[in-house]
Parts: C-alpha cells; sequence; structure tokens
C-alpha cells in the first residue's frame, strides 16, 4: 500500500464513522436511540439487514471458498428468500404490534420472565463470543498481509466502532451501514471488472465457463443426500432455512434492524429485499473467487496464499528442500500454463480431441501442482507446530494487492473495515440494547426511567465493544474464519428459534415445559456437536425439532402430573 | 395460516390489532400491490436462481 492506498482508506473509514456522529449526535430518547427516529426507509431497512450480515469475512474469505470449492458454498444461503419470508408473515407483525425493543420480551408476553431470560442469554452468549471474530478475523488477514502491528489494529478499529455506535445508537449503526455498503458495493464491482480486464484476451466467457466447470469449481447445486457432506442442496434448503430463519428471527442484532422500520410495511420489504438479491449477492462474490481461480490457470501463483506461510518461504530461500518445493511448483503451473493455452487454441478450433488431451494434461499437471502444495504445507507445519496454510482467507487479498492498482487497493481495504464495522456496529448496538432491556432494567435496577436506561446501554454497547476486543486480542484461527462464526451460531440458534416457533404455533405449550425442554435440547446439541462429525447446517434444525419435541413432552406430562413443575 | 393481505392469523386474537397496523395492508409497490403477490414473487426468483445455478452446474460439468 502506497500513500494513495492510505488517503483512501483513512478518509473513507473516518469520514463514515464522522458522518454517523454528525449525523447522530443529539439522540437523547430511549426510544429513539433503541429503535431509531423512525423514519428509515424499507430500502435503507434492506441495506441494513444486509450490511450486518455481511462482515468484512464475507467479502475477505467468500472468494477463497469459491477459488477453492467452487460456488458450492452458495447453499447455505438457499434458505434465505424461505426464512426471510416466514419472518416477514409471522414474526415481524408481532414484533411490530408489541412495539419491543428486544426480540426477547416477546417471549416474556407468551410465556414466562425466566424464559424470556433464557432467550436473551442464549443471545448474549453466542453473539458476544462471535462478537470478538468479528474483528479478529479481517484483522488477522490484514496485519498478517500488511505488517500492521494485529493488537493496535483491533483496538484501534474496535474502538472507532464503539464510539460511533455509543454516541448513536441505532441510527448511527443504520447511517453508516447506507454509506459502508456503497463503499463495498464499489470495490467489489471494481476488483470483478478489473480481474474479467486481466484475463487473457482469447478466454471467452464460454471458456472461462468451462474451464472451471472442467475443474469442479462451477458445482454450484450438489442434490448428494449425504450427511457428511458440508454443502448440499439439502442441508443448504433445510438446515439453512433453520439457520437463517433462526439468525434472522432471533438475533436481536436482525431483529432490530428491521424494526427500526417507520412501518410495518417498510420493515416488510426491507426484509424481501434481502430476500431477493441475498442469493444473487452471494453468487457474485463466489463467482469473483472462481475468476480468480481462472486468472491464476495463466498467471503464477503463489505455493501460498497464506501470508504467514509466504513470508516463512522468503525468509527460508536459501533452504534447498524449500527452494525444491518452490521450483517444482512453478515447473507444474509452467506445463499448466502450456497446456491450458493448446486447451484454449483447439478448442476455438473445434478440434475436440485435441482438447480434451490438452485439458487432461492440465489436470494432472494440476493435480501434481496440489501434491506439491499439500507436501510443503506438511512440512511447514512440521517445522513450525503453529503454521498452518489456511489459503482461503488470503486468495482475495493476495490477489488484490498483486494484481490491482494503488487507489484501488486503498478502495478494498477500506470495503473490509467497513464490513467489519457495519456488523459489529450492529452486534454491539443488539448487545447493548438486550443487556439494558432483558436483564438490566428487571433485575438490577427495577425503576430506572428512561434516561437512566439510555445512559446504561450506552456504558453496555462500550461494555460488549471491550469485550468484544478482549477476546480478539485472544483469539487463535479456526479452521476458516467464517465457518467459524456459522458454527458457533448453529450450536445455539436451534433452541432460540424453538422458543419462537413454539410461541407462535403451539399454544398449549407453556412456560415451564418450554424453559426445560429448551435447556434439555441445548444441552443435547453440544453433546451431538463433540461425538458426530455432520454438517454444522443440521444443528439448527436438530436443536429447534428437539426443543419443541422435549417441550412438548414436559407440558404433556405436566397436564397428568402438575406437581413435577410446580415442585 | 395467513389472511387476504399476507398476515399470519397463528394466534387468534391478533387479527384486529393486525388491522390497526395502517399501512400494512397494500406494499406501495406499483407492480407488486398485494403482500401475497410479493411472496410469491420472492419465491419465484429463488426457483429462477435455483434452476439457473442447476442449469450453469450442468452446461459446465
Amino acid at each position: 500500500m502506497n500513500w494513495l492506498d492510505y488517503v483512501v482508506l483513512i478518509g473513507t473509514i473516518l469520514g463514515i464513522a464522522g458522518y454517523g456522529i454528525w449525523q447522530t449526535r443529539f439522540r437523547t430518547s430511549l426510544h429513539d436511540y433503541l429503535k431509531g427516529s423512525a423514519h428509515t426507509p424499507w430500502f435503507v431497512i434492506g441495506i441494513s439487514v444486509m450490511a450486518t450480515q455481511a462482515s468484512a469475512i464475507t467479502f475477505l474469505s467468500t472468494p477463497g471458498q469459491g477459488y477453492m470449492g467452487g460456488l458450492s458454498f452458495v447453499q447455505v444461503y438457499f434458505g434465505v428468500p424461505l426464512a426471510l419470508t416466514i419472518i416477514a408473515v409471522f414474526f415481524l407483525p408481532m414484533f411490530q404490534k408489541l412495539d419491543v425493543y428486544t426480540a426477547y420480551e416477546y417471549l416474556e408476553k407468551r410465556f414466562d420472565g425466566k424464559t424470556r431470560s433464557l432467550g436473551a442469554a442464549l443471545f448474549l452468549l453466542q453473539r458476544g463470543l462471535g462478537a470478538g471474530l468479528t474483528i479478529y478475523a479481517p484483522a488477522i488477514v490484514m496485519t498478517t498481509v500488511f505488517g500492521w502491528p494485529l493488537n493496535a489494529t483491533i483496538i484501534s478499529a474496535g474502538l472507532l466502532v464503539i464510539i460511533y455506535t455509543v454516541i448513536g445508537g441505532s441510527d448511527a449503526v443504520t447511517v453508516t451501514q447506507k454509506y459502508q455498503m456503497t463503499i463495498i458495493f464499489v470495490g467489489m464491482m471494481t476488483a470483478t471488472a478489473l480481474l474479467i480486464s486481466k484475463l487473457p484476451a482469447n478466454l471467452e466467457l464460454g471458456d472461462t465457463l468451462k474451464l472451471a466447470g472442467n475443474f469442479h469449481k462451477v458445482n454450484a447445486v450438489d442434490f448428494s443426500t449425504s450427511l457428511n457432506q458440508r454443502y448440499t442442496f439439502w442441508s443448504g434448503l433445510l438446515g439453512g432455512t433453520f439457520l437463517m430463519l433462526s439468525y434472522f428471527g432471533t438475533d436481536q442484532s436482525q431483529v432490530q434492524r428491521y424494526i427500526s422500520g417507520s412501518s410495518l410495511r417498510e420493515s416488510r420489504l426491507g426484509l424481501l429485499f434481502n430476500a431477493v438479491l441475498k442469493i444473487p449477492m452471494q453468487v457474485s462474490i463466489l463467482m469473483l473467487g472462481v475468476l480468480i481461480f481462472v486468472f491464476y490457470q495463466f498467471q503464477p501463483p503463489p505455493l501460498f496464499f497464506d501470508a504467514a506461510s509466504r513470508h516463512y518461504l522468503e525468509s527460508h530461500q536459501s533452504d534447498p528442500e524449500l527452494a525444491a518445493y518452490v521450483t517444482d511448483f512453478s515447473n507444474a503451473q509452467t506445463e499448466i500454463h502450456k497446456y491450458l493455452n493448446n486447451w484454449l487454441e483447439s478448442r476455438h478450433h473445434g478440434d475436440s480431441n485435441s482438447a480434451n488431451s490438452a485439458f487432461v494434461a492440465a489436470a494432472l499437471e494440476e493435480q501434481k501442482a496440489e501434491q506439491i502444495r499439500k507436501a510443503a504445507a506438511k512440512e511447514l507445519s512440521a517445522r513450525d507446530p503453529e503454521a498452518k496454510a489456511n489459503d482461503a482467507d488470503y486468495v482475495f487479498i493476495t490477489f488484490i494487492l498483486q494484481e490491482l492498482p494503488h487507489g484501488v487497493i486503498g478502495l478494498l481495504v477500506a470495503a473490509f473495515f467497513a464490513a467489519t464495522f457495519s456488523s459489529k456496529a450492529a452486534e454491539l448496538n443488539a448487545l447493548g440494547t438486550s443487556t439494558t432491556i432483558d436483564f438490566y432494567r428487571r433485575f438490577i435496577r427495577k425503576d430506572a426511567g428512561d434516561a437512566e436506561c439510555l445512559t446504561a446501554t450506552k456504558w453496555f454497547t462500550a461494555a460488549w465493544g471491550a469485550i468484544a476486543i478482549t477476546f480478539a486480542l485472544y483469539a487463535h484461527l479456526a479452521e476458516n474464519l467464517i465457518q467459524a462464526v456459522n458454527i458457533l451460531g448453529s450450536i445455539f440458534y436451534g433452541v432460540m428459534l424453538a422458543l419462537f416457533l413454539v410461541a407462535f404455533f403451539i399454544r398449549s405449550v407453556k412456560g415451564d415445559a418450554i424453559f426445560w425442554g429448551a435447556l434439555t435440547a441445548q444441552i443435547l446439541v453440544f453433546i451431538l456437536y463433540f461425538t458426530l462429525s455432520i454438517s454444522y447446517l443440521w444443528y439448527p434444525l436438530i436443536g429447534c425439532a428437539a426443543c419443541i419435541l422435549f417441550s412438548l413432552t414436559i407440558q404433556q406430562i405436566a397436564r397428568r402430573k402438575p406437581e413435577l413443575l410446580e415442585g | 395460516m395467513t389472511d387476504n393481505n399476507g398476515n399470519p392469523t397463528a394466534l387468534e386474537d391478533s387479527n384486529d390489532d393486525q388491522r390497526s397496523l395502517d399501512d400494512s395492508e397494500m406494499t406501495g409497490l406499483p407492480w407488486l400491490k398485494t403482500w401475497k403477490s410479493a411472496y410469491v414473487f420472492v419465491l419465484c426468483s429463488f426457483v429462477l436462481w435455483l434452476v439457473l445455478l442447476i442449469a450453469l452446474t450442468e452446461l459446465s460439468a
């Protein structure tokens, strides 16, 4: 990065944060602070919901998923349209009618106080734990690549988002998210346009898709019924619907975004906006990764995208064993380029036999290159147990730094930070709100007025920000950052969703039955997570089904033997 | 499970309150005037994306 990149980066992130603070500096009413000033139109709500879900991990890591595994990851989002439609029809009118600040207030109105506390506690636990990852994930990638100090980056990014969220509350989150998403979209579209311009001139759209397809990168839909397969149509549609229903319907960081609409109509349209656009958005980001893969079939890719592994190789260039890996990998890549150029030429001349043989030769070289990469990664791990080549998170940033011009680099790094801030601010806003409304005002200061609750919310928001920074400072790299966030959510979301589904649709179940049913189901999910090796997408469904089943059973038992629950 | 405007009727006592949500009856959009048509549009767009992705998977294989 040069001075131009730093000007674009710092100007963008400080400009948006400053504008957010300026616009929302006079929020003195608790209602406005927690739910916004009620003038938010549906388009802005839609952007806000999208920005809350799409963290920096989405834009850094998803292209890497596309590069490594193709489009299959999009199946995770197959549940979004159905889930958001269900929320728009059933959940939203209830939240609007009761004029709640948090989703968990509804649980008290329907069941009892302890069920509300359980729902809010599950939210604070999983969102509080995940909050550290939202900052850590982009920070570790940026600092490894740019050589910035990790702790200083985490602390300064965390403090900036804490400041504007604490000052402006819900409106500050929404106002800044609008501009942050603009920067993200402009950055991603610029990167895609520049990437396409860098593909070989004679590579047509059909060639690109065929090439990516031949390497199994365009495998968007897989109808396999294997439970061990992580991304399939079925796990996406069934498990994904439950995961998304749980996230959008019961996670306060999302609920707070869409209940801030000026009316039911605005909130509903904001949700449906996401129901329509989420899948094409994810396909676009994954396709960017697939195009980067195609690009590196004609340009030499690094042996590792992972910055730490690359730095290790650079600092041990004189080591003959490591140098041999680099040379062998480079030779394999040269062969791949040669065979693929032959494939392209034969394809354009309509010589399918020669094209097939050229591609088979290229695929064999690709396998050879992959074996060299794996052997080198194993060697690196043996030398340094801490080293873990995690290429997926570094593919896009490596491409940006090596191939894009200055100014655009700054814009894209600003986009990653904008995405960090947009999701982080919504999380902190929700954590502060739930802590005040669901716990402080009920258990600590029952007679607290609005002014005191406003001050308390600001302090709790800042405190959760400090906790998130602390977690981020001590976080360790997971297998893949976006998956780590999703896995964490999937463990808790099923039970949280069941609390609401039972509340809405099973009128016979009362407070005690759902409370004990939920606790038992949550314990079961923990046990299954540590004993089974199924895709994490199934856990929301399992947790939800178990909670509903247990609560119905307990309710039946209680009906026959009421003294069991009373005692 | 929903009324003509796409509002839930799962809770019997909620219907009157739903009507009091003044502007919830129409979407206000020029092409999708009722909520039912908006939900159908969402589900159709999903099916369309699914078909396109399946076609992409098959054609590129």
